[in-house]
């Protein structure tokens, strides 16, 4: 799960990672005031985004004075970020901060290192080249925290060493590192980065930008952290199917897909691929899930506008396959509509099961490999 | 003899009040396997039926003789239950759980090292192997099984399939089956972000394994496992592999994985594993239905 910067830099700064002052805003004529208030010298103005890359050129502006920050603020507000296909939606919250003057932009972060299993901190004295939204491999030095022990103090040496920061700086290097840690550790993160982690001229040090992802498995124990999600970053059908704990991932295509597992979601998004179309969405359900959710994930596709098809998987164990065909049938019912739905049923007796809803069901149409589903579905 | 289940397993289930217990524990059972008994959670209830019910695994373990664990228990329970299955010294522990938070599997994994590094009786022989978290489990058809795979598509042979994901792995078995193809053991390692039990090395224990002729990986978009498990087959595979990535059309930088799962692409990972994969001599398919054929041949 992802937040926004300005969310980011607050909980870094409750942990003790100094952070530039600053506000956000979701109406222009805020922004005199937040500026003014930020006192006298120029302001970073930055549209807040879900975008993976900070928002591109357009969505960082500099300000040096309110009007200034006004005309930014109404330039981004209503734009659509653009930078991730998948995920653009118009910009709704601006932050407007104190620029901050840097001699060098370094680099911190803190990962949960998936074939380590143990938590790394990343540090360069630049920023590393890397993908927006992927953790750089070079021009970082990796420090791996053992979980059993928790941070070492020689360890805030190393990341000083790494930051290319002279040994005077440990003290103020602990407080940033150690803060940028325990946020990791104690909300859940997979991922919490500064970078740019500026360098004053007075040897301060100040998080510029700051992003983290948490881990969604965990959000169970952080209302605090659930709570910061921004529905204005999601679809309509994200936002209806979050509250029932119904994954999905959209994906902007026309064709809706619902499966059980990964593995089958990559197979039929390939498949898809094959005949030149594009997913709209993945749908999860679970083997654990009752027929009246199952039913209501998939009128939510039904309902969403932008699809033509549903690929619905119907899966090998007969009494879920039952549950699946009996909410198609359900779903059909609740969102009458003449969309096409394609019965993915890879074994006998799911197959069994759909030609019984297909018989009855002229929308719905029984197929028994991805292939055939995408044909199906892009034929609609 | 299977790579990590056989007849002699004995199935000590931890979460066997949730709902799927009685599907897996039937299917467990039909596969040849001894579900022995249950424990009771930590602050919670087991109600297993006709199950004896034990308040920890060590006694389990001493009065049934279990040797591996299913683990379905709530996201919240799973990770105790994990290091309890540890701690007890079960040989195979499947961690069914899909979406254990990252936090409690990093302590799982990191007490089953240290564990290990601490030289236990139990331990001293690097010898328990965790599965999953989001495991569908390990068959070895014909022997027994500790998951909830379809028992049905398997049969005994001398193919084995090792997969991240659980259907994916049970359309192939069900592919092969009916062509007459028998498997010689079945692993899923799961596609959370930390996954334990590796791609690699699950080939490793295979490469080992005298009744494993020929072996098929299936992978996915995520991590960096198949890339590990090019290099390991470089360096240490003899037998003939046939592999299958679905993914390829993933979008980068969007995890489109069920909940638990890391699926998050980057920029021509496909390209590259299968590249990898194909350098170490792998036959890389472009589709689940190619894969029977393909292994066909090199039986």
């Amino acid at each position: 799960m992802r937040i926004h910067e300005y969310q980011a830099k607050q909980i870094l700064e409750d942990f003790g990672v100094p952070v530039p002052p600053g506000k956000v805003v979701t109406d222009p004529d805020e922004a005199a005031e937040v500026f003014d208030s930020l006192g006298a010298g120029p302001a970073v103005i930055k549209a807040q985004s879900y975008g993976l890359a900070p928002v591109g050129a357009r969505g960082v502006g500099l300000a040096r004075s309110a009007e200034e920050a006004v005309a930014l603020v109404r330039n981004m507000i209503g734009k659509r970020s653009g930078i991730d296909p998948f995920r653009s939606h118009p910009v709704t919250k601006v932050l407007i901060e104190q620029y901050v003057e840097i001699e060098s932009p370094l680099y911190l972060a803190v990962i949960m290192d998936a074939e380590l299993a143990k938590p790394v901190m990343l540090a360069g004295d630049r920023l590393p080249p890397h993908e927006p939204g992927a953790i750089p491999t070079q021009g970082v030095t990796r420090e791996v925290i053992d979980p059993r022990f928790g941070t070492l103090s020689f360890q805030w040496k190393k990341i000083t060493a790494a930051l290319g920061l002279h040994r005077s700086m440990v003290a103020q290097v602990t407080a940033v590192a150690s803060g940028l840690y325990r946020a990791l550790i104690e909300c859940e993160c997979i991922a919490a980065e500064i970078g740019p982690l500026g360098l004053t001229a007075g040897r301060e040090l100040v998080a510029l930008e700051a992003r983290m992802r948490f881990d969604a498995s965990a959000l169970f124990r952080h209302d605090e952290i659930a709570g910061l999600l921004d529905p204005a970053e999601f679809s309509e059908t994200e936002n209806a199917l979050r509250p029932k704990w119904i994954r999905y991932v959209a994906l902007g295509g026309r064709i809706g897909c619902v499966a059980f597992d990964t593995g089958s979601a990559l197979v039929i998004l390939d498949a898809l691929a094959g005949t030149g179309a594009r997913a709209g969405g993945v749908l999860y359900l679970t083997g654990r899930d009752p027929a009246e959710k199952i039913a209501y994930g998939i009128t939510c596709l039904l309902r969403e506008e932008s699809f033509r098809a549903l690929v619905v998987e119907v899966p090998r164990d007969p009494d879920l396959a039952e549950r699946v065909i009996s909410a198609v049938g359900m779903a059909a019912g609740e969102a009458p509509t003449e969309k096409p739905v394609v019965a993915l049923a890879v074994s006998e007796t799911a197959r069994r099961a759909a030609a019984k809803l297909a018989e009855r069901t002229a929308t719905v149409q029984v197929v028994s490999s991805a292939a055939q589903a995408a044909a199906a579905a892009r034929g609609t | 003899m299977g790579i990590m289940v056989s007849a002699a397993t004995k199935v000590l289930c931890f979460g066997a009040e949730s709902e799927s217990f009685v599907a897996s524990r039937e299917r467990m059972q039909r596969a040849g396997t001894d579900v022995v008994a249950t424990v009771h959670p930590t602050g919670g209830i087991a109600d297993a039926a006709d199950l004896p019910v034990y308040d920890t695994a060590i006694q389990a373990v001493r009065e049934t003789g279990a040797n591996a664990a299913l683990v379905d228990a709530p996201p919240d329970a799973a990770a105790d239950s994990l290091m309890e299955a540890i701690d007890a010294g079960l040989s195979l522990v499947v961690c069914r759980t899909p979406n254990p938070p990252v936090r409690d599997i990093v302590k799982a994994i990191n007490y089953l090292q240290g564990s290990a590094d601490l030289g236990g009786p139990r331990h001293s022989e690097g010898r328990i192997r965790l599965l999953g978290p989001g495991s569908a489990g390990a068959i070895t058809p014909g022997e027994g099984m500790v998951g909830a795979l379809d028992v049905d598509v398997f049969t005994p042979g001398q193919v084995a399939i090792i997969a991240k994901s659980g259907s994916l792995a049970e359309a192939t078995a069900a592919a092969l089956t009916a062509q007459g193809i028998g498997q010689s053991t079945c692993a899923v390692t799961g596609s959370a972000l930390i996954v334990p039990t590796r791609l690699a090395d699950a080939l490793g224990m295979l490469e080992a394994d005298p009744d494993t002729e020929v072996i098929v990986l299936i992978g996915g978009v995520g991590d960096r496992a198949e890339i590990e498990a090019a290099g390991f087959i470089k360096e240490a595979v003899t037998k003939p592999l046939v592999a299958y990535l679905p993914g390829r059309s993933a979008p980068p930088g969007v995890n489109i994985g069920a909940p638990g799962d890391f699926a998050c692409a980057t920029p021509n990972e496909m390209e590259t594993k299968a590249l990898a994969l194909r350098e170490a001599g792998v036959l890389v398919v472009s589709g689940l239905e190619e894969i029977t054929p393909a292994v066909a041949e090199r039986l």
